[in-house]
């Protein structure tokens, strides 16, 4: 059977070429897609917790039960309050930050991912910088310095599973 | 203080905050720019953000030395990092030698002791400290750190504004 023939801005369009035409938009779709998809996965999202660590009597909340319990075989206190809780998306090579109560800016920055962990940068301000490799759901606890009556202590979590 | 979290709130946070650093791929831009038009609150927010922007673009022109360094330095050690750990695997390789199991608490326990015994022995930390297992550099300045991995999951590090700060904070690994 030949060709239907179809008039597109002067050009002859057969049915063939139409189904070519919509298999490439299908086909850069997908790879739209992929590329969107790929993108993401290049993203590491860190639960971050800002605590407030003290003896001021006013207990454990309830979002802070896992810190406080490795926290709880180091030291003594009987506050650990939470004063922010966030989810940061780290691009590999990007820098993210969070604001500390105390004035002071905790920066992170996702090196490289691997079987092994995150390969994480963390400066915390006045505190230290450091390097860790962290696996996925692994605490990295630091003190961030004196606040109020006790200290502030930051968690990040890398959570990409 | 306790803050209660919004998921919610939080996604559409970051979707604006994307939206406005250009993040975003030009599908999820479409898909927001949809919701943007049909919301007068989202876009007030975007002009806040967009105000924002501006004002610490002005601020960052005015000052005299650029911030990227902060940015930059802050990933140096990082990448040495990087680079010791595919020069140790190469090696490895190249030895045919397998990570062993036996080695991750040893090295744990190499770790605890080292930064403990700094710290008993009055290290000041004023060097930049190389670390195995988790933390691999750290960098405290002049204050006394303690890196705690005892714990599978859990890396606890400790920086002291003082040295008799730790006995206040009655530390019971210093008990022990």
């Amino acid at each position: 059977m030949a060709p239907v023939k179809a008039r597109a801005g002067g050009c002859a369009v057969s049915r063939h070429d139409w189904s070519r035409i919509a298999a490439g938009l299908v086909a850069g779709l997908a790879l739209l897609a992929g590329a969107a998809a790929g993108a993401d996965e290049l993203r590491i999202p860190v639960n971050v917790l800002v605590t407030y660590l003290s003896n001021d009597g006013s207990g454990v909340d309830a979002s802070a039960r896992r810190l406080d319990e490795k926290l709880r075989g180091q030291f003594k206190y009987d506050s650990l309050q939470v004063l922010e809780q966030r989810r940061v998306e780290l691009e590999i090579d990007g820098v993210g930050e969070v604001a500390l109560p105390n004035g002071r800016k905790a920066r992170m920055s996702a090196i490289s991912s691997s079987d092994s962990g995150v390969l994480m940068a963390v400066d915390v301000e006045g505190a230290a910088k450091m390097d860790a490799r962290v696996q996925n759901h692994h605490l990295l606890v630091i003190r961030a310095g004196r606040y109020k009556d006790g200290d502030l202590v930051l968690s990040l979590e890398p959570d990409y599973r | 203080m306790s803050v209660e979290w919004d998921g919610t709130a939080d996604r559409r946070a970051q979707r604006l905050h994307a939206y406005h650093d250009g993040e975003l791929s030009w599908l999820a831009r479409w898909r927001f720019e949809r919701v943007l038009r049909r919301s007068p609150a989202l876009q007030r927010e975007l002009a806040d953000l967009r105000q924002l922007g501006d004002a610490l673009r002005a601020r960052e022109a005015t000052r005299s030395t650029p911030d990227l360094w902060d940015a930059l330095a802050l990933r140096l050690p990082a990448e040495d990092a990087r680079r010791a750990e595919r020069g140790a695997a190469d090696a490895a390789r190249a030895w045919g030698v397998r990570e062993s199991w036996w080695l991750k608490p040893v090295g744990a326990l190499a770790v605890s002791v080292a930064v403990v015994a700094a710290l008993w022995l009055g290290n000041t930390g004023s060097e930049p400290q190389v670390a195995g297992g988790v933390v691999r550099w750290i960098d405290s300045g002049s204050r006394s750190v303690m890196v705690l991995d005892d714990q599978p999951d859990t890396t606890i590090i400790w920086v002291l504004d003082g040295a008799s700060e730790g006995a206040s904070w009655g530390m019971r690994s210093e008990q022990a």
